[in-house]
C-alpha cells in the first residue's frame, strides 16, 4: 500500500507527511538533506501545488504507511479514551439524577434541587469557558475538564504507547496538528463530556419517570414563596413558548410544600415536561451547539494545509520543485579566439628616453588626470570609432613625428574584441608604443586579488596579440601616485629630472 | 495557457549576464562565471516554471565585446544594400558563415530577435562609454523592447544616477536596479513588474510568479527563525551535571558541555546554508568566518562575547540587543582579547549558572550547569546575522561574504524571556539525549520563539 494514492483522504496524507517530517534530522549530526530518489522522482513527476509535491514526496518514503497507522492507531487511542470518559459522565449523569430524585427518600421531588443538581455546575462551567474564550483563549486550552483528558492521554501514550521509530513519528505528527487546534480540541472534548453528562441525566430521569409516580414539589423556609412562583415562572417562559407543557400558575403555587401532607392536585405531568424541557433548553442544547461548532473549528485546524515554512519543508522545495527545471545550450559557442595566457610583465626596467616628441592617449580614460605632463601632444580620451579616427588622423599629421605614444588603460575595463581591435590600429600609427596599465588598486577592491591577477594577464595578452612587446607595459597607478610613480611617469615623457 | 514569456540577456563582455541568470533561477551552478572576457560564448537557456508549467524562457548570451566595430559594420550593410537597420541585423545574423568576426555578437543579436524582451545589463560601476552607446544604439534596432538592469548597484563606485540619465537620453524610461550580488527581493519583483508593464499579455504569469517568490520568501524568513529558535531552545535546555566540590569533574563537566554546544551550533550554521541553497565546502564562502560549517570564533571565549557588544557581566547579555553593527573578525583575538582581558578571569565558569544550591542536588552531592545567557544572546544574535547575509545573498555572488559587513539586528529584549520555559526542561534538548516524545509545548516554545526572531531577518 502506498499512502499517496489519492483515495486516501488528504488529510491523513498530510498527516502522514508530517509525521516522516518529523523524524527528518534537519539538526543533529545525521542532517544531510539528500532527498530519497525514488520519492523525489515521484514528487517532480507530479503536478500540482508545492504542498501536493511536498506531500507526494513524504508519502512515498518508505515507512509511511507504518507512520499512518501509528497516527491512526493514536487517534484511536484518543476516541477510546473520550468514549470511556464520556461513558463515565454519562454513568455519573445518571446517578446525579438518581440521587436528586431519591433525596427525599420516597416518590416526593424537590424540583428546584433536581434541575439544579443536573445544571448547576454544567451551567457555571460553561459561563466559564465563555469569558475564558473572550478573554483568555490560551488559558481555556490548558484548564479544563478536556484538558486534563488530553494530559491523560498524553500520560498514557508515554507509558503505554511503545518506542518504536512509526509510533514516535507519529506521536510527534498528531501532537503538532493536535497542538494546533488545541483549544478547540479541548473544547470539544468538553462539551462532550458535558454533554454525556446532561444525558445521563435525561435518561435516567425517563426512566425514572415513566416508571414511577412522583410528586414534584418545592418548598423553603426563609425565602419568600413568590420570589420562588417567579423564578420557575422564569424557567419555564422558554419551554412554554416552544411548546411544551408546563404547569400553570395555581400548578406551581399548589405545589409549594408547606410541611405536613403532600401538596395535592399538582399537574405532575406538566412538571415532568417542565424538568425536561429545562435539561433540554438549558442544558443539552447550548452544549450540542457549542460542541459542533469547536469540533468545526478543530476539525478546520486539523485539516490546515502543511506549514511549508517549517525547516523540514523550506529546505526540501528546491529539490521538489526547482525555479528551474533543466537548462541546456541551443547555440554552441563559435569556434576559436579562446583567450591565452599572453605571458607577464615583470617590473620593467626603465626604457630609454623616446627618441622624439610623446603622444599621449587614454583608452576609455581621461588623460587629464594624469600626472603633469611635459612637452608633447595629448590626444585625450579615445572613447568610441569616431575618437579612434581623430586620434589616428592627429598622429599621423603631426610633425615633427611622434616617436613613442603612451596607451593608458584602466583595469577595470574588460580587454575585448573591442579593444584589441583599437589597439592595433594605434600601435601601427606609431614607431613605439607603451601600455600603462592603471586602476590596479580599485581593482583588488572590485575583484579581490587572484582575479585582480588574471585581469592584468588578460590585458598584456590582449596587447601582446596587437603587437606590443612586453617590456612595453607598465603597471602604474596613476589615480593614487606617489613618488616612485612620479619618477616612472617622467622617465616615459622622456624628461629628467 | 499562454506561451512562455521568452528573455534575452544580453549585455556588454563581464556586465554580469550570467550572475544575472544565477540569481533569478536560484541556480549557482548555471553557466560559468569570471572576470575574464568572453566566460560565456553560447546562448544557454534556463526554463523557469511553477507548478510544472513553464513561465519563462530565459536565454544567456555571448557578451557584446565590440560593439563600435560591430555598429560601422551594420552601417556598412545598410547603405550597401540600401536596407534599413533591422533588416542590416538581420543580415549580419544570416551572415554567419561569412568570417566577419562579429560570431559572437551575432549569436547574441539573433537570440534578441527571437525573445519578447531584452534585459540589457550593465555594469553601474563602469561609466557610460561609446561602446554602450553603440550597444543601445543597435539593440535599439532590433525590433524588440530593451529593459535595462543596471547591475551592481549596491557597490559604493556605482554610477546609477549617471546611467539613468544616459539610459533617458536613449528613450529608455522603464529601467531595474537590481544587483545579482547583493540580493534585493524588491528588485526582483520590481524587474518582473516592469516586464508586466511592458508586455500586458505576460501580466497573469508573471503576477503569479512574483507570489510565488513572494511567499518563497516569507518561507525561507520563518524557516530561518525557527533553526535559530531550535538551536536556542536546544541549548538553553543543554545541562551537565558534575560532583560537588571536585574542581576536576567540574572542568570535565565544562568542556564536554562546550564541545556539545559548538557541534550544535555547527549544524544550526550547515542547516541555515543549506536551507539557502549555498554550499558550505564553496569557495564563495570558506572566506566566511565558518570552517567547514563552523564559526571559527568560540562562543564561550570572553572575547568573542565581547566582539559582539555583550559583556561578561550576566545581565549584560542585553548589550546585543542594542543592534551594533558586529565586525566578526575583531571577536576573537586582536581588540577584542585586550579589552575583555579584565573580564576573563573566572569568567567560563560563569558561562554557566550553577544550581548547586537546588535541594536535590545538595542532597546527592551533585550540581549541574547550563549555558549563559549571554552565550545564547551570542548564538541568537550571531545565526541571526549569517541568515541575514544570506538571505540577502545573489545566487550570482562569486565574492565571498565579507565577514566585517555582517550586522547584527536588534534582537528583541522578549528573546530570553521567550526562553525561560527551556532552561528547567531538560528533556527538550538533544544535546541532553533522547527527546521526549510529541513535545507539543517544547514546539509552541520554539515556534512562539520563530515569531520573535524573524522580524530581525527582515
Amino acid at each position: 500500500m502506498t499512502v499517496s494514492n489519492r483515495s486516501i483522504p488528504l488529510q491523513d496524507r498530510r498527516l502522514t507527511a508530517d509525521a516522516m517530517a518529523a523524524s527528518l534530522p534537519v539538526t543533529g549530526p545525521a542532517r544531510s538533506l539528500v532527498p530519497e530518489p525514488r520519492a523525489l522522482s515521484a514528487a517532480r513527476r507530479h503536478t500540482g501545488s508545492i504542498e501536493d509535491k511536498v506531500i507526494t514526496y513524504f508519502t512515498e518514503l518508505p515507512g509511511a504507511p507504518a507512520a499512518l497507522a501509528g497516527a491512526h492507531r493514536l487517534l484511536r487511542i484518543l476516541s477510546l479514551v473520550a468514549l470511556l470518559g464520556g461513558l463515565l459522565a454519562l454513568v455519573a449523569g445518571a446517578a446525579t439524577l438518581r440521587t436528586a430524585f431519591s433525596a427525599e427518600g420516597g416518590i416526593e421531588v424537590n424540583f428546584h434541587w433536581a434541575v439544579a443538581s443536573l445544571l448547576g455546575l454544567n451551567t457555571l462551567t460553561l459561563i466559564i469557558w465563555l469569558v475564558m474564550i473572550a478573554l483568555a483563549p490560551r488559558a481555556a486550552g490548558e484548564n479544563s475538564l478536556g484538558a486534563a483528558l488530553l494530559g491523560l492521554w498524553r500520560m498514557g501514550l508515554r507509558k503505554f504507547g511503545g518506542r518504536g521509530n512509526a509510533t514516535s513519528r507519529a506521536a510527534t505528527a498528531v501532537g503538532r496538528r493536535i497542538g494546533a487546534a488545541r483549544l478547540w480540541v479541548v473544547s470539544s472534548i468538553s462539551h462532550g463530556l458535558w454533554l454525556a453528562f446532561l444525558s445521563g441525566g435525561v435518561v435516567m430521569a425517563l426512566i425514572l419517570l415513566s416508571t414511577q409516580q412522583y410528586v414534584f414539589r418545592w418548598e423553603t423556609t426563609i425565602l419568600n414563596a413568590r420570589s420562588y412562583i417567579a423564578l420557575t415562572d422564569a424557567l419555564s417562559w422558554l419551554p412554554r413558548t416552544l411548546g411544551f407543557t408546563v404547569p400553570s400558575d395555581a400548578a406551581i403555587r399548589a405545589a409549594q410544600w408547606t410541611g405536613g401532607d403532600l401538596p395535592a392536585g399538582a399537574d405532575q405531568a406538566g412538571w415532568a415536561s417542565l424538568l425536561f424541557a429545562c435539561l433540554l433548553l438549558y442544558g443539552i442544547a447550548p452544549r450540542l451547539v457549542l460542541l459542533l461548532f469547536s469540533l468545526w473549528r478543530a476539525r478546520r485546524l486539523w485539516r490546515a494545509p502543511l506549514d511549508l515554512s517549517r525547516p523540514e519543508f523550506a529546505a526540501l522545495i528546491p529539490h521538489l520543485a526547482p525555479v528551474v527545471e533543466q537548462t541546456r545550450i541551443v547555440s554552441p559557442a563559435p569556434d576559436g579566439q579562446a583567450w591565452g595566457d599572453g605571458g607577464r610583465i615583470s617590473r620593467p626596467a626603465d626604457l630609454p628616453p623616446p627618441g622624439g616628441p610623446v603622444a599621449l592617449l587614454g583608452w576609455e580614460v581621461e588623460t587629464g588626470n594624469a600626472l603633469p605632463q611635459g612637452p608633447g601632444l595629448d590626444l585625450g580620451m579615445i572613447d568610441g570609432g569616431a575618437a579612434l579616427e581623430r586620434a589616428l588622423s592627429a598622429l599621423a599629421g603631426q610633425r615633427p613625428r611622434v616617436a613613442r605614444l603612451l596607451v593608458i588603460a584602466d583595469l577595470t575595463g574588460t580587454p575585448d574584441r573591442g579593444v584589441t581591435a583599437g589597439l592595433k590600429r594605434l600601435a601601427a600609427a606609431a614607431p613605439e608604443t607603451v601600455m600603462l596599465f592603471t586602476g590596479g588598486a580599485a581593482l583588488v577592491e572590485r575583484l579581490g586579488q587572484r582575479e585582480a591577477a588574471d585581469r592584468l594577464t588578460d590585458w598584456v595578452s590582449a596587447a601582446h596579440a596587437v603587437g606590443i612587446a612586453l617590456d612595453h607595459m607598465v603597471e602604474i597607478d596613476l589615480e593614487r601616485p606617489n613618488a616612485e610613480t612620479a619618477r616612472q611617469w617622467r622617465a616615459l615623457m622622456g624628461r629628467t629630472a | 495557457m499562454t506561451a512562455p514569456l521568452q528573455m534575452a540577456v544580453v549585455g556588454h563582455t563581464n556586465a554580469g549576464k550570467t550572475s544575472l541568470m544565477r540569481t533569478l533561477t536560484r541556480k549557482r551552478g548555471f553557466g560559468e562565471v569570471s572576470s575574464r572576457p568572453a566566460t560565456t560564448r553560447h546562448v544557454e537557456l534556463a526554463e523557469i516554471s511553477l507548478g510544472g508549467e513553464p513561465l519563462i524562457q530565459l536565454y544567456d548570451t555571448p557578451g557584446l565585446e565590440d560593439s563600435v566595430g560591430l555598429l560601422a559594420h551594420l552601417d556598412n550593410i545598410r547603405q550597401r544594400e540600401n536596407i534599413d537597420w533591422t533588416r542590416a541585423i538581420d543580415r549580419l545574423i544570416a551572415d554567419k558563415a561569412l568570417e566577419n568576426g562579429f560570431g559572437q555578437e551575432a549569436k547574441a543579436l539573433a537570440q534578441v530577435r527571437q525573445v519578447d524582451v531584452a534585459l540589457y545589463v550593465v555594469d553601474a560601476r563602469d561609466p557610460v562609454r561609446a561602446r554602450h552607446r553603440d550597444e543601445l544604439e543597435i539593440l535599439g534596432r532590433c525590433a524588440v523592447p530593451v529593459l535595462p538592469v543596471l547591475n551592481f548597484v549596491a557597490d559604493g563606485a556605482a554610477r546609477e544616477e549617471e546611467w539613468r540619465q544616459e539610459l533617458a537620453r536613449k528613450n529608455m524610461h522603464a529601467i531595474v536596479a537590481f544587483d545579482t550580488v547583493v540580493f534585493d527581493e524588491a528588485g526582483e519583483i520590481t524587474l518582473y513588474n516592469k516586464i508586466a508593464t511592458m508586455l500586458d499579455r505576460f501580466k497573469p504569469p508573471l503576477d503569479r510568479l512574483v507570489a510565488s517568490l513572494k511567499a518563497r520568501r516569507r518561507q525561507l524568513r520563518q524557516a530561518s527563525a525557527n533553526l535559530i529558535a531550535d538551536l536556542l531552545v536546544d541549548v538553553a535546555a543543554a545541562r551537565q551535571s558534575y560532583e560537588q566540590k571536585d574542581a576536576a569533574a567540574e572542568t570535565e563537566a565544562a568542556e564536554h558541555m562546550k564541545a556539545a554546544v559548538r557541534d550544535r551550533e555547527a549544524d544550526c550554521v550547515k542547516a541555515l546554508i543549506a536551507l539557502h541553497e549555498f554550499a558550505d565546502e564553496d569557495y564563495a564562502l570558506s572566506d566566511l568566518p565558518i570552517e567547514h560549517g563552523r564559526w571559527t570564533q568560540d562562543p564561550f571565549d570572553p572575547a568573542t562575547l565581547a566582539g559582539y557588544g555583550i559583556s561578561a557581566g550576566t545581565a549584560a547579555a542585553t548589550g546585543a540587543a542594542a543592534g551594533l553593527a558586529i565586525d566578526l573578525m575583531v571577536g576573537g583575538l586582536t581588540l577584542g582579547a585586550a579589552a575583555a582581558t579584565g573580564a576573563a578571569v573566572g569568567f567560563l565558569f560563569d558561562t554557566f549558572r550553577k544550581h548547586g544550591g537546588k535541594l536535590m542536588d545538595k542532597l546527592s552531592g551533585v550540581a549541574t550547569m547550563t549555558v549563559s545567557d549571554a552565550t545564547l544572546t551570542l548564538l541568537a544574535t550571531r545565526e541571526t546575522a549569517l541568515a541575514r547575509a544570506l538571505l540577502s545573498r545573489g545566487h550570482g555572488a562569486v565574492k565571498p561574504i565579507e565577514a566585517g559587513t555582517l550586522t547584527a539586528p536588534a534582537l528583541p529584549r522578549s528573546l530570553l524571556p521567550a526562553l525561560k520555559p527551556a532552561r528547567d526542561k531538560p528533556h527538550w534538548s538533544s544535546l541532553n539525549g533522547r527527546m521526549s516524545l510529541g513535545g507539543g509545548r517544547r514546539q509552541e516554545v520554539v515556534d512562539s520563539l520563530s515569531k520573535i526572531i524573524a522580524p530581525a531577518l527582515q
